[in-house]
């Protein structure tokens, strides 16, 4: 399968110290996005020194400004809701883990109660009026929907299996991985996940419970699926339009992890191992032409998220040592350093359009 | 940088008594090996060093040091990487390694086990959870008396609370240890974030022969994201690993403290062939909430039960299998 060759280039330009977000000092490198301007270039993202540090700021791309909206309480990945206006993460909050609703200027925060225990992997629903989420010990895992209008918390799906990293599909319905069989010997497989049901869906897994899928993603269009899965010896990438099947997408002897759709769902960032390190790719969905966006020589990259317009793709990298985040052109040709301080910075969640 | 020939018989030089590590304990200027991280190695063959700087490297011996020929690289973070080969002149056994740099000297304690040859069939010491707190624990000079086994693994929690004071009586506690020991560190050694600073980083393989050891280091709390891009490591690591005859996973985790994607790397798409753990009334919820083999289940589990007295657990290793046992008899 072919791959670009593009050349990479960093960009450096001068600190401007910054004391705040973290336990650390904090400084960014100024920055522009000349080429492409970008119509809300804020990024959520989770910084600190150490996990237990970890809190969620907002940077402004284009003033370096960075505003402390999450608690320090061991804070997750920050999830934007559609209208870019709320954030989602996960905290530590009376010894429990629970999901911490937020405005994006750090206001009116707001703790989910999580009738199934402890709580993850938040995820906002398309119209921004429901977030699903993940409750209960491993092995035991249910789906849970809270409803911002009624104020109230329903469990979806049914009893069996238990069920993992949900993500929409619809208004309606989620796709979720399922856990199936006993555990020592478990594998996984995908579901559509209702209010009342949880269904397998057939034609994207003929063989049930032979192979393991993983990180399902929807483009928002019908039922088409990006997923990993072991199916043919390694983890791939896997597409899957209904009626067309499911199309190894990646196909590359490396693992290749966390496919996430572009804004114009042609395309899917990934990462994979195919350079020897953990790297960014991206690859069209239906022409399946894989390309480099960043694989540093000797660090790794990984994490992307896709900027609304699609012109850049943000990510993590160790490139210089502590993790940083940077952004790259999904073609790889310019990459940007966005953040430059000592310990993590980590999961970027570039701000939908408002 | 001074090199000197790899000869045995020459680049021999007398020093002072070295001095082991900084006078906190805290790992000075050789990071790796270190005495929780040793190497093991076949003499004749090579092991990476790490370090502060491109530092003179040398195995010291009952009375003077021995240069070893080290090539240095920078590697990302500020440190540099050696990889150095023992000579197949030397005599197997445990010993200490001696890092100058200019007029700083730093001795790692029983960081390099050498062998004689690439072990078949051999024995290992599993210690689950000695939680150091004081100065009173324990020696470990007569604990292997009746298997000699060919290194042990002491799989934590390794400290009471992971402060400064329980690392050091940790290090003087290892350091009665005739043996090699491999640590693996368990939730409240890093209550203070202090286990880096005593032992490096994590994960970290052992490669000697033809097996392998993967020490499972800390995990973040917030286990379904899978953030820190640890599992990166854990995915190259399991890859550097995979020649081996048999790989073996050790961890002071008896918990569900593995993300998901963790679990994945190392239990579905590159098993390992079994994981030592540490005991399991570390399980901090229900038995349920015990997952290391969820999925697949293609690695066997060693944790010592919960009922099972103090003490030893016998990891036994032959060209059949890994199996554990009470009984250091094979």
């Amino acid at each position: 399968m072919p791959e670009s060759t593009a050349k990479s280039r960093t960009i450096d330009r001068p600190f401007a110290a910054y004391f705040g977000c973290g336990f650390a000092a904090f400084a960014l490198i100024a920055h522009t996005f000349a080429a492409h301007a970008q119509p809300s270039a804020d990024i959520a993202y989770l910084s600190g020194a150490h996990y237990n540090d970890l809190v969620v700021c907002v940077l402004h791309v284009g003033s370096d400004a960075v505003d402390i909206v999450g608690t320090g309480q061991r804070d997750g990945r920050p999830v934007w809701s559609p209208d870019g206006e709320r954030l989602a993460h996960t905290l530590d909050h009376d010894g429990e883990r629970r999901i911490r609703i937020v405005e994006a200027n750090g206001t009116a925060a707001n703790i989910l109660s999580s009738p199934g225990g402890p709580a993850r992997h938040p995820r906002w629903s398309p119209d921004g009026g429901q977030i699903a989420f993940i409750a209960g010990p491993p092995n035991a895992e249910r789906i849970y929907v809270y409803d911002h209008n009624t104020k109230t918390t329903e469990r979806w799906g049914s009893d069996n299996p238990p069920l993992l990293q949900p993500a929409w599909v619809s208004e309606d319905r989620l796709v979720a991985v399922g856990r199936i069989g006993k555990p020592g010997s478990q594998t996984t497989d995908l579901f559509w996940v209702t209010q009342t049901r949880a269904d397998r869906i057939d034609d994207a897994l003929p063989e049930h419970g032979k192979y393991f899928e993983w990180a399902p993603s929807s483009p928002g269009i019908g039922e088409f699926l990006a997923f990993e899965s072991d199916d043919g010896g390694d983890r791939e990438i896997i597409v899957y339009a209904p009626q067309r099947g499911a199309i190894d997408v990646s196909n590359h002897r490396a693992a290749d992890w966390n496919p996430r759709w572009s804004p114009d769902r042609r395309n899917i960032a990934f990462e994979s191992f195919r350079g020897g390190r953990r790297g960014i790719y991206q690859v069209n969905a239906l022409r399946v032409l894989v390309n480099t966006v960043s694989a540093p020589k000797g660090a790794n990259a990984w994490d992307p998220s896709w900027s609304p317009d699609g012109n850049w793709i943000v990510y993590v990298s160790d490139r210089n040592g502590d993790t940083n985040l940077f952004a790259t052109k999904p073609s790889g040709e310019e990459t940007v350093q966005l953040t430059n301080s000592p310990g993590m910075q980590l999961a970027p969640a570039w701000r939908p359009v408002r | 940088m001074r090199r000197f020939a790899l000869a045995f018989s020459i680049g021999l030089i007398t020093l002072q008594m070295a001095n082991a590590r900084s006078e906190e304990g805290t790992l000075n200027l050789v990071h790796y090996p270190n005495n929780g991280q040793p190497a093991i190695v076949v003499r004749g063959d090579q092991f990476t060093i790490r370090a502060q700087g491109e530092l003179d490297v040398f195995v010291e011996t009952d009375d003077r040091l021995i240069e070893l020929n080290a090539q240095w690289r920078k590697i990302p973070g500020g440190d540099a990487e050696a990889t150095v080969r023992i000579p197949s002149e030397f005599t197997p056994g445990l010993y200490s390694i001696v890092g100058i740099l200019g007029e700083v000297e730093d001795t790692q304690q029983r960081a390099l086990l050498i062998l004689d040859s690439a072990p078949s069939q051999y024995t290992i010491a599993h210690i689950p959870s000695p939680g150091i707190a004081s100065a009173q624990e324990a020696s470990l000079t007569d604990a292997f008396d009746s298997a000699s086994p060919l290194f042990a693994i002491v799989t934590g929690d390794l400290t009471a609370n992971g402060d400064a004071d329980e690392y050091r009586t940790l290090l003087d506690w290892l350091n009665t240890s005739p043996i090699a020991t491999i640590v693996a560190p368990g939730q409240s050694d890093f209550t203070e974030s202090l286990y880096r600073e005593y032992f490096d980083t994590t994960p970290h393989v052992t490669q000697y022969g033809r097996d392998t050891i993967l020490t499972i280091g800390e995990t973040a709390p917030q286990l379904d994201e899978d953030l820190s891009g640890e599992s990166s490591a854990y995915q190259l690591l399991r890859r550097t690993m995979k020649p081996a005859r048999w790989s073996i996973g050790i961890s002071g985790y008896a918990h569900a403290a593995l993300s998901p994607r963790m679990q994945i790397v190392l239990f579905v798409d590159t098993p390992l062939h079994a994981l030592v753990a540490g005991r399991a009334e570390n399980a901090i919820h229900s038995p349920s909430s015990v997952i290391w083999d969820s999925f697949q289940g293609a690695t066997r589990i060693l944790t010592p039960a919960a009922d099972a007295p103090v003490g030893i657990q016998w990891i036994h290793v032959t060209p059949a299998g890994i199996a554990d046992d009470q009984s250091p008899e094979e």
